[in-house]
């Protein structure tokens, strides 16, 4: 009897064996930890930081702020700093003084300070 | 740690391996290339699901992937058609265990499949050896299931024509 759909069942019998089996899935293993992207040790690290990246970058910037301000109480009128001690350090002080007692004594202050600059200027110029 | 796509490529692997080398072993009767292409359908079936693909039916996309694999080879074998591999029989460079680890009938059922047209080859393959649903085989080969029914009853046709004396 011709029977060709019984015969091709045969083929079943075709399959790898354990050891090629196993040598193949490493191989797939192999790819996927090589294609997969890290999530471990050092770029877990770096990539829990982003989470820092703007409050730190805020400080940065507070901290050169501070900074500039500092060097601007010794500037003198023509130093680059100068109007920053003018338009930026003193209108700040002048906001956050807040007792009548305690402006009046920032206003004899502030006047102390551009005697201050003049007599400067004046060592400068040799007068 | 392994993603989903990871769990599903590793099980469809652990289910399917055997099948996938199955079909490309009988396609190109070479063991070492068959199981070369086998670990490329998965890697690239896996390659597609870990860009964000959806795969329905990963059976019927694995052989599909195997299948365009066996062309690309095909296409580049510029010394020896897939004619030319049949009319030579079996791979002389496998070791003689694995050519005798593919019995004389396995040899004889291969050869019969080769001599049939193509376009029913397939198809017959996929339903009396891997035992495939025609809904599957329709899927796979991209045609409806009253074509892939037509085509296995006409396959089986011309098979019991080209050997009329083939005994069950």
């Amino acid at each position: 009897m011709n029977n060709p759909e019984h015969n091709l069942t045969k083929l079943r019998d075709i399959s790898l064996n354990r050891e090629e089996k196993a040598y193949s899935r490493n191989i797939l293993l192999e790819h996927i930890a090589h294609e997969t992207p890290h999530t471990t040790g050092f770029f877990v690290f770096l990539s829990s930081l982003r989470f820092y990246a703007i409050p730190a970058a805020l400080m940065v910037l507070l901290a050169m702020g501070l900074g500039i301000m500092g060097i601007a109480e010794n500037a003198v009128p023509g130093d680059t700093t100068y109007s920053i001690k003018i338009d930026v350090t003193e209108p700040l002080r002048d906001a956050v003084t807040l007792s009548e007692e305690k402006q009046l004594s920032w206003d004899v202050e502030k006047a102390e300070r551009r005697q201050a600059e003049i007599d400067s200027l004046a060592l400068d110029d040799g007068i | 740690m392994q993603s989903h796509s990871d769990d599903i490529l590793l099980k469809a692997y652990e289910d399917y391996a055997d099948a996938i080398f199955r079909y490309c072993f009988v396609r190109i009767r070479h063991r070492e290339l068959a199981r070369d292409l086998m670990q490329d359908t998965f890697i690239k079936t896996w390659d597609y699901l870990r860009n964000g693909n959806q795969v329905n039916n990963v059976r019927a996309f694995l052989y599909k992937v195997a299948n365009n694999l066996i062309i690309d080879y095909s296409r580049k074998k510029k010394e020896a058609s897939l004619d030319a591999l049949m009319d030579q029989g079996f791979d002389a460079s496998g070791t003689e265990e694995e050519v005798m680890a593919t019995t004389i009938d396995a040899q004889y059922v291969i050869k019969m499949l080769t001599r049939l047209d193509e376009k029913y080859r397939d198809v017959i393959y996929y339903r009396y050896v891997d035992d495939l649903p025609i809904q599957e085989i329709a899927e796979i080969i991209g045609e409806s299931d009253n074509v892939v029914s037509v085509r296995l009853h006409r396959g089986i046709q011309q098979l019991k024509k080209l050997f009329p004396n083939e005994q069950s």
